[in-house]
């Protein structure tokens, strides 16, 4: 299996600023949302090609299909933990 | 004597993929094997397959024998469908099903499928094996111990069954499944295994005690270290086997002998240098440090413990015999040896009030666990357990079998519990993504660990940290949007429709664009993470795509 996500993983000192306005930072959260591209360059970082690729396909485009038949998921999980 | 053994899939298509096999009927193909070796596995859930492809395999070959088995509820109206249907086309095999909801409910079961010859009730290996053979030798199978049926319009239940007194005289359940799971779910699919059945207590949800119940023998039983140390040793050398799901509901259980027991469990993981990662199920009340300590060292990693509320009184409610210090102090323990916890919990009950909610949302927050799931649980009123019997005597049940439901005296809690279901979807698909990336973790993490690879797993260690904070970060803004419901429930007539309406519809918005958010958040940790960089990064391929494998591979 390749390993397709290797070349744009950020290194730890990119990746903890990020992740910590993101978890902590409102504002900064929204512009990621809208742009993530510009919001970590925002931080002074630049980003690859791939990286870049990598980041605006984050977004979900599954949701309505998680969405749907949510009673039965309630039930089918109601009893168990995993 | 040619039987078939048929796990159907739901009736509707699931969220959730199968990752595991059915041990039911992996253990009764293994006991009919002993007798008729001719006997097969179909189990539709894991395969993937629709109801019209199981109907279509199943009238593939003749059989003397078709065997269902409906674990709970949601497995019953597909597997009444494939009955029909099957008896439709002609089949003249005798038609049987097994498990707790048949076994509870055999009454309404035997009265609805009318394709359906007998019930095959509680623990059914020795009850199915004596039935194939009157079967096989034309005597009648009506007189079978632990058999219900319908005769002349009349349904009749015979005695029950003496339980298995030893189950190491049980062979290994037949994996014939087994290879499917794991080459089509390479890295994930979890293998299951069972270290004992029943349990010593009696919770008022649960249906375990009534379903292995036997006057004369104990509530709860386990295999011998070394059967359970046999098998394990079986999967990993037959199969490559990595990880193990033991699916007791209670693994350890109280005192000390038990945890003697256990402990040498663990030697003997040791002795025969086992490295397979496992997970298990304990009741907080039976966490003891040294112990677990002691299983982590041969590959405890995760823990499913029951929880179920953070009231005091509906722990009484639940006849749980557990207080929420109890709770925080097993957590505490689970999480100072790094072992992943997992909380089955049930928020919303008959009984629940909108306070009793509140105190969850708090004592959600002070576990620092992903219970996003369990904010949406309700109760359910399942045959066997004491509290559905109760409500049932009681006339506070509605609607009829499989499609029970009841009212709480406060109806605030109900419209509470319409809009959550109406619009939470959110909470559910992130618990689930959410425990995909820790599953990511943890067995990247053993990984390093047993191969060794120190540095790698010194990252993995911070991912995990990260991890936890994304999480509690989550788990705030969740019990905010769950606090935000309750209020608009306290502060509103429950009669005024249109402003619940109004109110669930916003709901139904913030929940989509929060979840969109959360999403992002996990695959932005997921995708560029630094420490992720092993295969264990990849191991939890999107749905899809598994769907899509897995249906490949069948066709």
């Amino acid at each position: 299996m390749p390993e397709p996500n290797v070349i744009q993983r950020l290194s730890e000192d990119v990746f903890d600023l990020v992740l910590n306005r993101l978890i902590h930072d409102q504002k900064f959260r929204q512009i990621f949302f809208n742009d993530p591209e510009n919001a970590i360059e925002g931080l002074g970082f630049q980003l690859t090609a791939e990286q870049v690729n990598a980041l605006r396909n984050l977004d979900g485009t599954d949701i309505p299909k998680d969405m749907i038949n949510f009673n039965e998921k309630l039930v089918l999980c109601s009893s168990s933990g995993y | 004597m040619k039987v078939l053994l048929v796990k159907c899939p739901r009736h509707y298509q699931s969220h959730f993929e199968e990752n595991s096999e059915s041990l039911a009927l992996a253990y009764i193909g293994a006991a009919l094997r002993q007798h008729c070796n001719d006997t097969e596995i179909l189990d539709a859930s894991l395969l993937g397959l629709s109801l019209g492809e199981t109907i279509a395999r199943i009238l593939e070959e003749e059989y003397d024998l078709i065997g269902f088995t409906v674990a709970d509820p949601t497995f019953i109206e597909s597997s009444f469908r494939v009955i029909g249907d099957v008896r439709k086309k002609g089949t003249r095999s005798h038609i049987t099903m097994g498990g707790h909801a048949p076994t509870f409910h055999y009454k309404e079961v035997l009265g609805v499928c009318s394709g359906l010859d007998s019930i095959v009730m509680y623990e059914g290996e020795r009850t199915i094996a004596e039935l194939v053979a009157c079967l096989k030798q034309g005597r009648d199978w009506r007189e079978i111990k632990g058999i219900a049926y319908k005769s002349n319009g009349t349904i009749k239940c015979n005695h029950p069954r003496p339980l298995i007194s030893n189950l190491d005289s049980l062979p290994f359940p037949a994996r014939d499944t087994l290879s499917f799971l794991l080459k089509h779910q390479k890295e994930t699919g979890v293998v299951s295994m069972s270290g004992g059945r029943g349990c010593y207590m009696n919770c008022g949800f649960c249906s375990i005690k009534a379903f292995y119940t036997d006057p004369k023998g104990s509530p709860w039983r386990f295999r011998g270290n070394n059967n359970i140390a046999d098998e394990m040793e079986y999967l990993a050398e037959t199969f490559g086997v990595r990880e193990i799901l033991f699916v007791d509901d209670v693994f350890v259980g109280p005192g000390e002998n038990n945890i003697k027991r256990v402990s040498q469990l663990a030697d003997e993981i040791e002795k025969r240098k086992l490295k397979i990662m496992i997970s298990i199920s304990e009741r907080v009340d039976n966490i003891n440090e040294d112990l677990f300590k002691r299983l982590k060292q041969v590959g405890l990693r995760q823990i499913l413990l029951g929880v179920e509320s953070g009231s005091q009184e509906i722990l009484n409610y639940f006849n749980k015999g557990i207080t929420p210090q109890q709770i925080q102090e097993a957590i505490e323990i689970l999480q100072h040896l790094d072992i992943d916890v997992t909380v089955a919990f049930i928020n919303f009950t008959p009984v629940t009030t909108l306070e009793q909610l509140r105190e969850n949302l708090d004592f959600f927050l002070s576990l620092r666990v992903n219970v996003l799931q369990g904010l949406l649980n309700r109760f359910q009123i399942y045959g066997g357990t004491p509290l559905g019997e109760k409500l049932q005597k009681q006339g506070l049940v509605k609607g009829r079998f499989p499609h029970f439901s009841y009212c709480t005296p406060d109806g605030r809690v109900d419209v509470v519990y319409e809009i959550v279901q109406r619009s939470l979807g959110t909470f559910l698909s992130t618990a689930y993504e959410l425990k995909a990336l820790e599953r990511i973790l943890r067995i990247g993490l053993f990984k390093t660990e047993v191969e060794g690879r120190t540095q790698e797993g010194d990252l993995l260690r911070i991912e995990k940290r990260r991890y936890r904070g994304l999480m509690s970060q989550i788990m705030k803004e969740a019990t905010e949007v769950f606090r935000q419901i309750i209020d608009f429930a306290e502060a509103t007539d429950a009669q005024n429709t249109e402003k619940v309406e109004k109110f669930t519809e916003e709901m139904i918005d913030i929940s989509a664009s929060t979840y969109k958010n959360w999403l992002t958040l996990i695959r932005f940790f997921r995708d560029f993470s630094p420490g992720l960089r092993s295969s264990a990064a990849f191991v939890e391929k999107d749905l899809a795509n598994q769907r899509k494998e897995i249906k490949d591979a069948r066709t």
